[in-house]
């Protein structure tokens, strides 16, 4: 599978402020490619050294195979882009700001976006000025997903946009990976991301600490079984189950992480009087967290 | 491409350029309404102007006679209201052109587009001189009918020439704005340093003409070949048109201050 982004031991400094230290991964084609990390981890300074905004200060970055700074503009032709912040013109109504992003590209964008105006759901006679957040958002991704690019590069797209359209969303972004488009998408809440995602990156403090894909990584999250007791029972008789990892006591409950079968953890607790069992599906954002913590 | 940019900065200046626009008209109208008034106090006028220090009269353009038109029109128009206000505008359109399209976060949707960046500036800065140069034509049309109006007869080539001078000037000082605005991406910075040049190249040049052991340097600033270099020839635009090196000095600092604008802004990260 040919690699559409490839960083190669890639640094950003700001003087001696060093936003991203040695990173390397690879992008394939057709992919979704999920960049995760908290706020100020070094996303949004990968991102624009992608786009070209930014010279890298060691290593390289190619996109396409060119050198995302030197041919950017060849680059551009092949990539849709939300930026983590997007401001359009606020004078412009929506209709006259995708026209004019379309005029620039030279395209003449089709029904697709007539579509992507429907899903989103978008008034274009309305001036920027007077849209919400999540509108000026949809503004934005329209104008990054209406030529079909071949690679869409998507900083934090959710942010600002409700549950439904975010559904719309996941759900655009999957029918152009079916069309066999690549997206580099970006977030700091994973479970925002998770369902779309086939690879996931974690960044922390401008390093990349794990690549995976996402279903490694769901394999690592244990569920949790939750007891409640009718009174506090005691540590000992959870010690040393069979199929059961770590075990914390929280006043008379009992969360136990499943590793295996629940047998032995069934048969210790029956000695005690069960107020109320619980069960709790793996959740990414610990394993992130761990990530984050380590 | 580059037309579409060029088209949308156009339309997107237009509502300001009016405003501008009207604002000089009226300026220039009003202060050649007073021709008439001056013309009939001419010797009171002289007195007056010649009690004035020479110091003031440096900074203000230099010793004009008063009791002509031309003369009228260089102390109170061309010699310093016109080129402040030419100067301010063509400040603003420069400094707003990148610098204020990065620090409203405008610039990276549109550089995320296929346009290289010497495009991008080039297109910037040719609508720059677009704005100015009909601006100039606005402000040259206003004075030929002044002229008229109130019976100044000043030949109309000249006063359109003397609006050329007046623009080819502030395309100068609008270039260093333009220059350290694509060079630091900063607006407000980027106003400061056209704004404190044109200023300080105006007042610089006047004391030039006062103090000798500094006169060689009003050859270095681009405002001595506004008006200090006609002085010195002993010369008005007003009456005996444009000079070609002074005009062409000035467009050779504008073009240069373009060239290194081009070169700064496509090496250098967009914050």
């Amino acid at each position: 599978m040919d690699q559409i982004i490839q960083t190669r031991n890639f640094s950003k400094s700001y003087g001696e402020n060093l936003a991203v230290d040695d990173v390397t991964f690879d992008v394939l084609q057709g992919e979704i490619f999920g960049y995760i990390g908290p706020n100020g981890a070094g996303k949004s300074t990968t991102i624009r050294s992608i786009l070209g905004f930014i010279r890298p200060s060691k290593g390289n970055i190619t996109v396409f195979g060119l050198d995302s700074y030197k041919d950017a503009n060849l680059i551009h032709e092949k990539i849709g882009y939300l930026p983590s912040d997007p401001i359009i013109d606020p004078k412009y109504t929506g209709r006259e700001a995708l026209d004019y992003f379309d005029s620039i590209r030279q395209t003449k964008s089709d029904q697709f976006r007539d579509y992507l105006v429907e899903v989103f759901d978008c008034d274009l006679s309305l001036r920027i000025s007077t849209l919400s957040r999540g509108n000026r958002q949809k503004i934005s991704l329209i104008q990054a997903l209406m030529f079909r690019p071949q690679l869409l590069v998507l900083d934090e797209p959710t942010s600002g946009l409700d549950p439904l359209v975010q559904l719309e969303f996941n759900r655009v972004i999957k029918q152009l990976k079916d069309d066999g488009i690549t997206v580099f998408i970006s977030s700091h809440v994973l479970s925002e991301v998770e369902e779309l995602c086939d690879r996931i990156g974690v960044v922390r403090d401008g390093v990349l600490v794990a690549v995976e894909t996402t279903k490694t990584l769901k394999d690592q999250a244990k569920p949790n079984i939750k007891i409640e007791f009718s009174e506090k029972v005691p540590e000992d008789a959870f010690s040393n189950l069979k199929g059961i990892g770590e075990v914390i006591f929280e006043g008379k409950n009992v969360v136990a992480e499943i590793t295996g079968d629940i047998d032995q953890l069934v048969k210790a607790a029956s000695a005690f009087t069960v107020k109320k069992i619980t069960s709790t599906e793996p959740n990414l954002d610990e394993i992130f967290l761990r990530y984050y913590e380590s | 491409m580059i037309k579409t940019l060029i088209f949308r900065t156009l339309r997107d200046q237009k509502i300001t350029f009016f405003y501008w626009s009207l604002g000089i008209s009226l300026i220039s109208l009003l202060l050649m309404a007073f021709w008439p008034v001056i013309e009939s106090e001419a010797d009171l006028m002289q007195q007056y102007m010649d009690a004035l220090p020479e110091e003031m009269l440096a900074i203000f353009g230099g010793a004009s006679n008063i009791t002509t038109p031309e003369g009228y029109l260089n102390i109170e128009l061309m010699g310093f209201i016109a080129p402040i206000v030419f100067m301010i505008y063509s400040i603003h359109l420069a400094a707003s052109f990148i610098g204020g399209e990065e620090e409203k976060g405008t610039l990276e949707i549109i550089l995320s587009l296929p346009i290289t960046r010497y495009r991008f500036i080039a297109g910037k800065y040719i609508s720059f001189v677009i704005i100015l140069l009909i601006f100039a034509i606005i402000f040259g049309i206003i004075l030929m009918i002044g002229s008229t109006l109130f019976s100044m007869g000043i030949e109309n080539l000249f006063l359109f020439l003397a609006s050329i001078n007046v623009m080819v000037n502030a395309l100068v000082i609008g270039s260093i704005s333009f220059f350290v605005s694509a060079y630091t991406g900063k607006r407000n910075l980027a106003m400061a340093v056209g704004a404190a040049w044109g200023i300080g190249g105006n007042i610089l040049v006047g004391l030039t003409s006062l103090v000798d052991s500094i006169e060689p340097i009003k050859y270095l600033i681009p405002f001595y070949y506004y008006k200090g270099y006609y002085q010195d020839v002993g010369e008005d635009v007003l009456t005996h048109g444009l000079a070609l090196l002074p005009i062409l000095g000035l467009i050779f600092s504008a073009a240069i201050l373009f060239l290194g604008s081009l070169i700064i802004f496509s090496r250098r990260d967009i914050k």
